[in-house]
């Protein structure tokens, strides 16, 4: 694709340009305006899955480096600089393939349907922006500016306390990321580059120093990698800052839920991974035991919390801070099988989560309560929905066969070989995710059928299982064949830990050296 | 739902003589291919075959008292089970509720398992960090509103105090600095 446009390029903005020409050219707010909104945006989100398609076959796994890398000038002295790599092209994948996705679980959205159609496909380019940015002020840019469409998604089609999830949504994730600019500057003065590729090769001082009377380990490298954690750590969630994740959950639109939990949560730990670890390599050594303390926590604590709740929406949201503490526990175990274990974690929970946020969306269409109480039975008139929200649940307690398994199985594999006490408290997380999930299902499906307003409830349409079929053609293939993704993203992982690795030990040389002179 | 009792049936009954040559017959060692590993000193599975024959026998001993009591409980006599009941109360209970492990269970695992939960919801998620980030928010947010408040004045001989300050504040501030190099 050497003249014109390029691949990359035409993925990252045909969403946008079709939130644009939908703006501008649809009229009216009748049944036929919002149904050709709605035809319009599945068109464009299929468009993009399918030109992203080309990425994959046009990418080399092998090639550590970036790949369809686009530059040109932009404003001020910033650039537009765009590429994938083994850790970034799988996001990519995973967020053109959801749209669809999502757009289709949207066909019963009234109030509005031009303007929301319009939201999810800005959304769509900012995430993508995310992935695909090579320049750190970009990155930024789409970081920041995807909170905007994911705000007025859940403060405009979302539940009854939407005003209060929107901002408690915006003020926390905005809040992290304000830091992370502080520490984006000082790189740019340090290494005279916004470049991510020329920043990957920059060494940042790691040597002590003391601020306001205090010895920080690790130096710059610290203070940066705290920025920038303080940033992914609210995106991730973490545990002590996911309480934004539930409330943004239950109040938004069953799309904006299945965004939340199937792509916007993969930020944070895409973000660790393009920066944290490569670039504070000496602070990421330093910081390891800090998070795996708050992963084992996030994992049980949440766990234990989803076990006590009322609605399936939370409930379903606190499972997905827990399972998030087994990606931030694989990353930063720094081997390979803890780094693939957290990028096939984080893939495979985008279809597993997505998928039960549908599922539940499918019974709020019907009966609009999200209460596990007002439920019980769905087994007895929806035989379909029954066995979907089976396998999901079974993928959600990383029961093998599912993609669920492989994820949790690598990641609790790589942290056992630094710690076994954290890959002790992970494992009771995985039992606890079995007892919730489980008790979720039962009271959910099985039981008996007596509620009088279930009586009538209709099994899936044909939309619906169109919807979710994909999902369940993924979940089941990744748990059985997961080199489909991990040939994708094994051999940067391994290059990527390389260099960390070679940091490390230089930075371990430099301070016995340091100590021998100073004898 | 007698078909899959009866291919049960089948299987159980002649599973042993289909699989005994490669499980643990002559063919043992090329079957498991080394699956199964034992130590050099451990020969516990060859010992297990020079255990006396009554050990070997008990099992097909232990078959033959079952069926044969279940042929007197079930078939013969089927008032027996309910006399028996009657009679041993108790233990009959016990046996009934599976030695009361589920009530146990529930005891040592699960309800401890609910109330921790309850508490890191209510107390941890609730009370603790969001009461925490919103009393900062609603404590700090309208404190210093107040005070920025308290700056407006609404007197112009102020503000232009105010500016006055910042300018000469600039000016001593080039002036012992360099200003511009």
């Amino acid at each position: 694709m050497g003249d014109g446009i390029s691949l990359l390029t035409l993925v990252l903005v045909l969403p946008a340009i079709g939130a644009l020409l939908l703006l501008l050219l649809l009229r009216g707010e009748d049944e036929a305006a919002n149904l050709n909104a709605k035809r319009f945006s599945l068109l464009i989100t299929v468009f993009t899955f399918a030109f992203s398609l080309f990425l994959i076959t046009g990418f080399d796994p092998d090639n550590t480096g970036f790949q369809f890398v686009e530059e040109t000038t932009w404003l001020a002295g910033l650039s537009y600089k765009v590429g994938v790599d083994g850790l970034s092209l799988p996001f990519v994948m995973l967020t053109t393939f959801i749209f669809p996705l999502c757009i289709g679980a949207s066909w019963s959205v009234t109030n509005r349907v031009k303007e929301y159609m319009v939201m999810f496909l800005l959304l769509e380019t900012m995430i993508l922006g995310v992935f695909v940015s090579l320049d750190m002020i970009l990155f930024y840019l789409f970081f920041e500016a995807g909170l905007i469409p994911m705000f007025l998604i859940i403060g405009i089609w979302g539940g009854k306390e939407r005003i209060y999830a929107a901002f408690k949504f915006f003020l926390y994730t905005l809040l992290g990321s304000l830091l992370m600019l502080v520490a984006m500057i000082y790189m740019y003065f340090d290494a005279g580059t916004t470049d991510i590729v020329a920043l990957l090769n920059h060494q940042f001082d790691a040597g002590t120093v003391t601020v306001l009377g205090w010895q920080v380990v690790g130096g710059a490298q610290t203070l940066m990698w705290l920025a920038f954690f303080a940033s992914f750590a609210v995106k991730m969630p973490m545990w002590p800052v996911h309480t934004w994740l539930p409330d943004a959950h239950v109040q938004a639109p069953t799309a904006g839920s299945v965004v939340l939990a199937a792509i916007l949560l993969k930020l944070g730990g895409y973000g660790f991974l393009r920066f944290s670890l490569p670039m504070f390599p000496v602070a990421s050594e330093i910081m390891m035991d800090f998070v795996l303390v708050l992963s084992v926590i996030a994992i049980i604590y949440t766990s234990l919390v989803a076990l006590m709740q009322e609605d399936i929406k939370k409930l379903i949201a606190y499972s997905s801070v827990a399972h998030m503490g087994f990606v931030t526990m694989g990353i930063f175990a720094a081997n390979q099988q803890g780094v693939d274990g957290a990028m096939f974690q984080m893939i495979s929970h985008g279809f597993i989560s997505g998928a039960l946020f549908l599922c539940v969306g499918v019974v709020y269409d019907r009966m609009h309560t999200r209460e596990i109480d007002a439920y019980g039975g769905l087994a007895v008139r929806m035989p379909v929905y029954a066995t979907v929200m089976m396998l999901f649940t079974m993928a959600n307690v990383g029961l093998p066969g599912t993609s669920g398994f492989v994820g949790e199985f690598l990641t609790m594999v790589g942290v056992y070989q630094v710690s076994t006490w954290a890959a002790f408290g992970a494992a009771t997380g995985v039992i606890l995710s079995a007892a919730y999930a489980l008790w979720l299902y039962r009271r959910v499906v099985f039981g008996e059928l007596i509620k009088g307003s279930l009586k009538t409830i209709e099994d899936m349409t044909p939309r619906e299982i169109a919807v979710l079929a994909p999902l369940v053609v993924f979940t089941l293939l990744l748990g059985i064949y997961p080199s489909l993704a991990t040939d994708l993203f094994a051999p940067t992982v391994e290059a990527l830990l390389q260099n960390v690795e070679a940091a490390q030990a230089a930075h371990a040389d430099a301070l016995t050296q340091l100590a021998a002179t100073s004898q | 739902m007698m078909y899959p009792l009866y291919v049960l049936a089948f299987g159980a009954v002649i599973a042993g003589t289909v699989f005994y040559y490669s499980f643990v017959g002559k063919g043992e060692g090329a079957w498991w291919n080394g699956a199964i590993f034992n130590g050099p000193e451990n020969h516990v599975l060859h010992d297990a075959h020079s255990v006396p024959s009554w050990v070997k026998l008990s099992p097909f001993l232990a078959m033959l008292i079952g069926l044969g009591l279940a042929w007197l409980m079930y078939i013969r006599s089927p008032e027996i089970p309910r006399k028996l009941a009657e009679r041993h109360q108790p233990l009959y209970q016990f046996l009934l509720n599976k030695w009361y492990f589920d009530e146990f269970y529930s005891f040592l695992f699960v309800r401890p398992a609910m109330w921790v939960g309850s508490f890191f919801w209510k107390k941890g998620d609730g009370s603790t960090i969001d009461g925490f980030l919103n009393g900062l928010a609603m404590g700090i947010v309208p404190w210093m509103t107040r005070l920025a408040g308290r700056f407006q004045s609404g007197f112009l001989f102020h503000y232009a105090f105010v500016m006055l300050v910042g300018v000469s504040a600039i000016v001593t501030w080039f002036a012992v600095g360099g200003g511009a190099r």
